[in-house]
């Protein structure tokens, strides 16, 4: 019996080694949490890896001096920039010249460069999907030149350049393009992905203050598989979004129709369906219908749209303009060979047979020969809280 | 070692399907039988069903006897052979899950923690679990389990706005290869309802209960199968080791009410310590069958240390645990299909011979 007690005695001593931590232990104050990085290319073809890491004692009473960029002493964060062969062998050189280990698990923006963007976005998905500390959910952009730039923008209305960063890329789209969108789409047949493209803007406070710098959302990239080929804007990035069904919180403005002023419809829901149907000569035919619902938002006419006789003409110049945007849109992805709507994805799912006899040159021939039929009807619900052009006169207002 | 009740059973069995199949058979499934993955699991059912039907049937001809005891008991020395090749296959399965829990583990949460440390400490786990008898285990069963799959459920619904239907399309893209594919695969986690009948007797175990089993686990590896398949795509989901896994990671509630991995993780392990637990009980039961004299409760410790050794001299990498699972449906056929069907076959004609020979007139 004491020979028992005796060895569960010597067994419990020999665990007392095995509860004292793990061999990943980490303290809070030991890390450095990365919440954004930005990856460029440079001429030499290596990867230059920017990182920017909040730095919690600073960032309760930065709000008032406003974020900064650099290193110098009122910033909100540190920014570091290496070169490396490859991503971790950048961030392996980063973190030589720390005092803290880098995490990455709560990084939630990545920028691409725009350089690297036309080179190849694969080697960075690759990282962020492999190593687990990386998440898939962490948002994908692209800055419109170097990367590295965007993360030292002032972007005084939050208190890092990555938070700033997280808010816009959240806002582009309504399902945002994360690590995990991006990847469906570089491995789904007949898809090609879309970021959206973020560019340094300067503020224009006027007279009486300092213009700061700025970042804001300009675009879309347009990919083939995993090069970019170009970057849409204006009416083309809108139809695109649109055709999508990715829109989110569209606005159409219009021109009256006597030409005296403006009119906006905000749209307050609306669907897209894409579909695709062989014809009998064997051919495919896209169709892609938009039912969007509004309100009539703005009138800087003196149209009294608000009249249910006129709505109706408001109703079709709305549609007009979306199906305006889309058309524009599709015209140049057929021309630019990148089909980010997933006209061909839809091939492959519905029709097997026939895509796999087109798939071997589907971007060159059977993509931009496939016809899009594009219908879109706007319905206007309501006219907000005017019956008329609030700031015109009866008399001169035209029914 | 004591007996556990009828409801701890079917849990087992529960837990026995899909515990240790959750952390890589989904991306192995996902990546070969692509939008087809889904057709494998219900048709394993219904193969592992008539299977469990057969036993049932020698089992209530058999009172209070389970089919590790009838084999031994009827066939002799080829009994204690058949049974002798049973503790090999489990020791195999219990290496290769106690490798995918340690390399789970490893790869997410511990990069710089040894393996074989992590190994030593759920192989402890499990000896002190299994040391107590199959009612401890049971009753770790029916805590982690109905918990676990509460939750699963409501991280699953949670992700249902982020699912892409179209993702199942398109279907029988290869003819009847993939779906093939999938029945193959499906087969390796369905076939191990077969634990049951090898542990316990009719007396605590019906064909009812084994339906129940069957049909709640794969419901819930049908339903993780969807979810990798409809939010990550079988493209994506074929690339990852951890399909599932990452599929939790993404649940997301608000901007940073997104970290749904740990508690579901949290449930998740202890599962797999469970259904390694249920191996190293039927194993130590097993041998206890073949040397009579041998006291199964003094074994547990020798052979928990004796599968951490092989499982690490057996699978050098995590990747050669995943490579395993290629081949595993020809044991699975042989071991938990065949032998038990040809098994309970002869053991029903012998009782019948001796039936008719007990009614002859003499």
């Amino acid at each position: 019996m004491k020979a028992k007690v005796a060895m569960t005695f010597v067994c419990a001593l020999f665990l007392v080694p095995l509860t004292s931590g793990c061999w990943d232990r980490r303290e809070i104050n030991d890390i450095a949490f990365v919440t954004a990085a930005a990856a460029d290319i440079t001429q030499d073809n290596h990867y230059r890896v920017t990182i920017q890491v909040p730095l919690p004692g600073k960032i309760s009473d930065v709000g008032q001096k406003g974020g900064g960029g650099g290193s110098s002493g009122n910033k909100a964060y540190f920014l570091d920039s290496t070169i490396g062969d490859t991503f971790r062998a950048a961030n392996a050189k980063q973190q030589n010249a720390m005092s803290r280990q880098l995490y990455f698990s709560h990084m939630r923006v990545f920028v691409f460069g725009e350089d690297l963007a036309r080179e190849n976005i694969a080697s960075p998905i690759d990282v962020m999907s492999r190593i687990p500390q990386n998440r898939m959910t962490t948002y994908l952009l692209v800055s419109s030149g170097p990367a590295a730039d965007l993360l030292n923008a002032q972007a005084t209305m939050e208190k890092t350049p990555a938070e700033f960063l997280r808010e816009l890329a959240n806002e582009s789209m309504i399902h945002p393009r994360t690590v995990k969108r991006v990847t469906e789409a570089l491995l789904a047949e007949g898809q090609d992905p879309i970021m959206p493209v973020v560019s340094w803007t300067t503020t224009k406070p006027g007279d009486a203050g300092d213009a700061q710098t700025n970042l804001k959302l300009n675009g879309l990239a347009i990919f083939q598989k995993k090069k970019l080929v170009a970057m849409l804007s204006g009416r083309a990035a809108d139809g695109v979004l649109w055709a999508m069904g990715e829109f989110r919180r569209p606005l159409i403005t219009i021109p009256a129709k006597n030409g005296s002023g403006f009119v906006s419809v905000m749209v307050t829901s609306y669907h897209v369906r894409t579909t695709v149907k062989p014809t009998q000569d064997g051919r495919m035919v896209c169709q892609i219908q938009a039912r969007v619902t509004g309100t009539l938002s703005e009138n800087t006419s003196n149209l009294t749209y608000e009249r249910s006789q006129n709505l109706a003409s408001l109703e079709r110049q709305a549609s007009q303009a979306v199906t305006d945007d889309m058309r524009i849109a599709v015209d140049q992805l057929q021309r630019l060979h990148a089909d980010p709507i997933g006209i061909c994805n839809r091939v492959y799912r519905n029709y097997p047979g026939y895509w796999h006899r087109v798939k071997h040159n589907w971007r060159d021939e059977f993509y931009p020969n496939i016809p899009v039929q594009i219908d879109a009807q706007v319905e206007i619900r309501n006219s907000g809280n005017a019956t008329s052009p609030v700031g015109i006169p009866e008399e001169e207002l035209q029914s | 070692m004591e007996t556990a009740s009828s409801r701890q059973i079917v849990i087992m069995g529960l837990c026995y399907v899909f515990s240790a199949t959750l952390v890589t058979w989904p991306g192995q499934i996902l990546r070969l039988a692509r939008q087809d993955a889904w057709i494998g699991v219900p048709t394993c059912a219904l193969i592992m069903l008539g299977v469990l039907w057969v036993v049932n049937r020698t089992l209530h001809a058999h009172p209070g006897k389970d089919l590790l005891t009838l084999i031994v008991e009827k066939y002799g020395w080829l009994g204690k052979c058949l049974v002798g090749a049973y503790v090999l296959l489990l020791a195999l399965d219990m290496g290769k899950d106690l490798r995918l829990g340690t390399d789970f583990v490893n790869v997410v949460f511990l990069p710089r923690t040894p393996s074989i440390l992590i190994a030593t400490l759920i192989a402890a786990t499990c000896v002190f679990m299994v040391r107590g008898g199959i009612e401890i285990v049971g009753r770790m069963a029916e805590l982690y389990i109905p918990l676990f799959i509460v939750v699963a459920l409501c991280a699953g619904l949670l992700l249902i706005p982020d699912l892409s239907w179209q993702y199942m399309q398109p279907f029988f893209e290869k003819g009847m290869i993939r779906p093939m594919v999938g029945v193959w695969y499906a087969l390796t986690p369905i076939g191990n309802i077969m634990i049951l009948p090898m542990m316990f007797s009719n007396q605590h175990f019906t064909f009812r209960q084994s339906c129940m089993a069957i049909l709640i686990s794969c419901g819930l590896l049908e339903f993780v199968l969807m979810i990798c398949q409809l939010n990550l795509s079988s493209t994506l989901a074929g690339h990852l080791m951890y399909p599932a896994y990452e599929a939790v990671r993404e649940i997301r509630l608000t901007d940073f009410l997104d970290r749904f991995d740990l508690p579901i993780v949290g449930l998740w392990l202890p599962t797999i310590v469970i259904k390694i637990g249920i191996n190293l009980y039927v194993i130590c039961t097993a041998l206890q069958r073949i040397w009579p004299a041998l006291e199964a409760r003094t074994v547990v410790p020798a052979v928990g240390a004796c599968i951490v050794v092989f499982g690490f001299w057996l699978f050098h990498t995590s990747v050669e645990v995943v490579s395993v699972n290629d081949a595993w449906p020809v044991l699975v056929i042989v071991w938990w299909i065949m032998i038990p069907v040809f098994a309970c076959v002869g053991l029903l004609i012998l009782a019948r011979v001796q039936q008719s020979r007990l009614r002859r007139p003499s």
